[in-house]
């Protein structure tokens, strides 16, 4: 991460050099004791780099950290929008979804803080999509935010396979997706695959 | 398969399960518990067949120390979308219509690797019970025991030798349709 370039109006460096008293001279404008004190300057400028550092980490990334990530809700900014090439890899697994505008009771930021939530501290949504899903246990067909993740440490495979399996490592997996219901926000299942066109 | 919490683990994950696997040995499908870093507990799915495809599906994780019952099916009359079918305590997690015709069941563990502690520790360990397979799918089949497989996962993922699954159950008494996932480091 880069060092955010702030500018709050107070000159950057300080040089010449002043005498204040102030236990006696109090002739100055107070405006002038704020700008002009080396010492309050730079309090100023410690100040206002934390806040800006602050304003960086809670709404410049979509990334879930630090030990109670899991169990928080998270404040999120919006996500771009599932690529086609993530969605045909989806529908190489064992789920289907199709992209829809319906109306979702349940917002994307707080779709994309479930879905982090499931993950381990670190990890990150990197996309976004309002579809009908269709697996298992909604034959019929669910209306679900698909949140495109990074797990923390990468994407594995659950399984190396069985013994003696000629192949001797896991199997890849280069995407994920958390689906959340869009009705009531809670996490229902997510899917790890591969997909050469990702 | 109980549920158990992570012991110390810091590279890849822990977990039990069974499945059905291919002659070819790239070919499975299996149903279980796993554990990643970050106490990441999930109820899993995964198949895999190079030839098609391969994914993970997870799940919300049952309670820790839960004793869960977990079922692959393969239904010779595919294609349809429950070629293979998973379940977990009776509840159908997920389906596939990608075939490949199984001829071996497995139950497993993997845990981290033998110079560090079994899943659930010395005094909660995890393991299995009532290991079994119905073979041919389908009416007519008759169930009989399988046996658990001995592996560990070490660094770097690898596939290395050793005994976590042993037929041990009660603390020392032994029998022959329970297993504990047990590693060779871990006095018993």
């Amino acid at each position: 991460m880069t060092t955010p370039r702030i500018s709050t109006g107070i000159p950057p460096a300080h040089t010449e050099t002043e005498s204040w008293d102030l236990g006696g001279k109090m002739t100055h404008a107070p405006w002038r004791f704020i700008t002009q004190s080396p010492r309050i300057r730079r309090a100023i400028w410690v100040l206002a780099v934390t806040l800006a550092m602050a304003a960086v980490v809670s709404c410049g990334s979509y990334s879930a950290s630090g030990n109670t990530a899991r169990n928080e809700s998270q404040t999120t900014a919006p996500v771009p929008a599932l690529s086609a090439a993530f969605i045909s890899a989806v529908n190489s697994t064992d789920v289907q979804i199709v992209t829809t505008s319906a109306a979702a009771p349940v917002t994307e930021q707080s779709a994309v803080a479930a879905a982090l939530a499931q993950l381990p501290p670190g990890s990150s949504a990197t996309a976004a999509g309002l579809v009908m899903l269709t697996n298992a246990q909604h034959p019929a067909g669910v209306l679900a935010w698909a949140i495109e993740t990074s797990p923390a440490g990468g994407f594995h495979a659950a399984s190396g396979g069985p013994p003696g399996a000629a192949q001797q490592s896991p199997p890849p997996r280069n995407f994920r997706v958390d689906f959340v219901d869009a009705s009531t926000g809670a996490w229902l299942e997510a899917v790890e695959g591969y997909s050469t066109g990702l | 398969m109980p549920e158990v919490p992570e012991a110390e683990w810091g590279l890849w994950a822990t977990g039990g399960w069974t499945r059905i696997c291919g002659p070819a040995g790239n070919d499975w499908a299996q149903v279980g518990w796993i554990e990643f870093p970050g106490s990441a507990r999930y109820t899993f799915v995964e198949f895999n067949d190079p030839d098609v495809s391969g994914w993970d599906n997870y799940f919300s994780p049952y309670a820790i120390n839960s004793a869960i019952t977990y079922e692959v099916t393969y239904n010779p009359s595919c294609p349809k979308a429950t070629c293979f079918a998973w379940y977990a305590n009776g509840t159908w997690l997920s389906g596939s219509k990608y075939s490949w015709t199984p001829n071996q069941a497995q139950s497993d563990a993997e845990i981290h690797d033998q110079a560090s502690q079994m899943p659930g520790g010395y005094y909660a360990p995890s393991g299995a019970s009532n290991l079994n397979a119905d073979a041919p799918a389908g009416s007519g089949g008759s169930w009989f025991p399988t046996v658990a497989c001995d592996r560990t996962i070490g660094p770097g993922r690898s596939q290395i030798p050793g005994p976590s699954w042993d037929n041990v159950s009660n603390y020392g008494t032994y029998d022959n349709t329970s297993y504990l996932d047990w590693d060779s480091a871990c006095p018993y």
